[in-house]
């Protein structure tokens, strides 16, 4: 008969194991260009229209094929759902889109917001990003 | 009193909870990354993927990458119920 603390101590066990995969075979690099795209974003928006929307549709692009190419070399293999838990995903994004939409907000009352936000924004994303993958490293 | 119902003791021993949680939210997964994310040698690992294969809970699949043949690992339609059912008995037992 498995006791309370027991259980308890292996559901702790199961939602450390699943963080772990969720970061797990990411270098170092992926998460600085994928704040170097997030963070090319609001500068994209200083573009006249027509770039700007080009801007934003490369820069879209290059996330989707860098994401794919690292899932096909860290050994994971993801289902649609994602393995990265949500909590960290929106702790790593959330503050970021938000920055984002504020400096787009701005724009016309500061034109320099976009620039300010992008810097806000990288060193956002590369920071908490990596600060949770060494935290997240290992399942033990 | 007995365990609820849904509790599995081939998947509670410490190790291969680790591995079935590790597979569950993915496709699948290489076995030299679960070596390195489980902090396990290859032979401790090999041992309770045998495990875990012989009740049919777990599948392996050899494919060549990079000119090396990797081994990949994911849990089957009845690893997943019995994983599932596992998880949902530990909560019950903790709530009591």
């Amino acid at each position: 008969m498995e006791t309370q603390q027991g259980a308890a101590e292996a559901l702790a066990s199961i939602a450390r194991t699943r963080a772990a995969i969720g970061w797990s075979g990411y270098p170092a690099w992926y998460w600085l260009v994928m704040a170097g795209v997030l963070a090319m974003l609001p500068v994209s928006a200083m573009l006249p229209s027509w770039r700007d929307a080009a801007a934003s549709l490369v820069l879209a692009v290059t996330g989707v094929v860098l994401a794919v190419a690292t899932t096909k070399m860290r050994g994971v293999k993801e289902n649609r759902r994602g393995s990265l838990p949500i909590r960290d995903g929106l702790l790593v994004v959330g503050p970021a889109l938000a920055a984002i939409c504020a400096g787009a907000a701005t724009r016309n009352l500061w034109p320099w917001s976009p620039l300010v936000v992008a810097v806000l924004v990288f060193a956002w994303v590369a920071t908490t990003a990596l600060v949770l993958r060494r935290r997240r490293a290992t399942a033990r | 009193m007995t365990d609820p119902a849904g509790f599995d003791p081939v998947i509670h021993a410490p190790v291969r909870l680790r591995l079935c949680a590790a597979l569950e939210p993915v496709r699948e997964v290489e076995f030299g990354t679960l070596v390195e994310l489980l902090g396990l040698s290859k032979s401790a690992l090999s041992k309770h993927v045998s495990v875990l294969t012989d009740v049919g809970y777990v599948t392996q699949r050899r494919a060549v990458r990079d000119t090396r043949q990797r081994v990949w690992l994911s849990l089957t339609g009845t690893g997943r119920d019995a994983y599932q059912g596992h998880v949902t008995a530990l909560r019950e037992i903790v709530g009591g």
